[in-house]
């Protein structure tokens, strides 16, 4: 979070979200105004957390369109030029913690990456990174915006998660007009019910780009990624044994961007991943 | 050292899939990979069974002689002590509880809560 302290923010406020205090800071008065509008019933009033998250808007600068930014602690979750779409990551953020406390399902911090009707799951983390390799990557596969799946602990199945806080469906518009911007609004959030392959990746550059991988390794890989394991420890295990075989699994040694990019995209190709 | 019956953590969850099993420890919000030979020894810990009578079951399965399992089951066996995915000698149900789940949320709330230095 240090490396962003230089960026030049003007309002931070602290929220509580399912128990957790957290701070969320901008660079925009109009955003700061739009934060306590749309979660005002979150805001911890006169609180002084440590920021969390934090939403960059970029400015139309007379030298075309910047980004919209959308970090969690250091990391930047999402660059987008739909202040709308920042608007609403930001908000699944928030309701990424608000799952941890749930207890009637198993909500798994990963996405569906699709090619040429070919699905995989990764975790959602490394999908920002992904984007990052240029703009052929969203040419050539289906990058999900949404950082969470639901995964039936009888099945094995994948579930979309719906909404988990209290915010109105035109907040993420309301943003984009207070800044005098357009918005597509909030991405569609369908997932299928079951994928190809569950691609872990590790970050190992000198090994092997993709190496096939056990099930239980497979699901070991993607536990901590389960958002609720310490509230739903049995139905998590079993959700993700049940997730894994009944797919292809996958271990993508990380390298930089573009190997890695270029390796995932290599998981499409293969006859039958 | 191993155990003399070793029995199986009773904190802990476990999952098997196709012969191996994902452990999960609440106490420490940690998972652990088994692999095949690793988890074959740890579904024989149960508290019953010496490591020398697990060698002779898994020897009689596989049609081997037990001096030839014995050592690699001993050997697995501190490896699961050392992890702490066995309970200890002589452990009672009343012995040092495991955390629970809600202990674990806590420590990330207190991540989220506790500022860091600037």
């Amino acid at each position: 979070m240090d490396e962003l302290n230089h960026l030049g923010w003007v309002v931070e406020k602290t929220f509580a979200v399912a128990g957790y205090v957290f701070g969320i800071r901008t660079n925009d008065e109009d955003a700061g105004d739009w934060l306590s509008d749309v979660l005002g019933r979150y805001e911890v009033e006169d609180g002084e957390a440590e920021p969390y998250f934090s939403l960059w808007l970029g400015r139309d600068e007379g030298v075309g369109q910047a980004y919209h930014i959308v970090y969690r602690e250091g990391t930047d979750v999402l660059r987008t030029l739909d202040p709308g779409l920042a608007a609403w990551r930001l908000v699944r953020e928030l309701e990424l913690l608000a799952l941890r406390g749930r207890r009637d399902g198993v909500y798994l911090r990963a996405s569906v990456v699709e090619r040429d009707d070919v699905k995989a799951l990764v975790p959602s983390d490394i999908v920002p990174r992904l984007r990052m390799a240029g703009r052929r990557v969203t040419r050539e596969l289906v990058l999900p915006f949404d950082p969470v799946v639901a995964v039936d602990p009888e099945t094995g199945t994948l579930v979309a998660v719906g909404r988990e806080l209290d915010v109105p469906d035109d907040a993420y518009a309301d943003l984009a007009r207070r800044i005098g911007e357009q918005t597509a609004g909030a991405p569609a959030t369908h997932v299928p019910p079951h994928v190809d392959v569950v691609c872990a990746f590790a970050y190992r550059p000198d090994e092997a780009e993709i190496e096939p991988v056990s099930g239980a390794y497979a699901a070991y890989l993607f536990a901590p990624d389960v958002l609720n394991v310490a509230g739903a420890p049995a139905e998590a295990l079993t959700a993700l044994g049940r997730l894994v075989s009944r797919s292809g699994r996958l271990l993508v040694h990380e390298s930089d961007i573009r190997s890695t990019y270029e390796r995932l995209r290599a998981v499409f190709e293969r006859p039958s991943p | 050292m191993s155990a003399t019956r070793p029995l199986a953590n009773p904190a802990l969850v476990r999952t098997d899939v196709d012969g191996e099993f994902v452990v999960y420890d609440p106490r420490t919000g940690m998972f652990h990979y088994l692999n095949p030979a690793v988890s074959l020894v740890f579904d024989l810990c149960d508290g019953t069974a010496t490591t020398k009578e697990m060698a002779a079951a898994i020897a009689d399965v596989y049609e081997r002689q037990v001096s030839e399992i014995e050592t690699n089951v001993h050997t697995i066996v501190d490896r699961l002590q050392h992890d702490a995915l066995l309970a200890p000698s002589g452990w009672s149900p009343e012995d040092s509880p495991p955390r629970t789940a809600d202990d674990v949320d806590q420590r990330e709330q207190i991540r989220l809560e506790v500022p860091r230095s600037s």
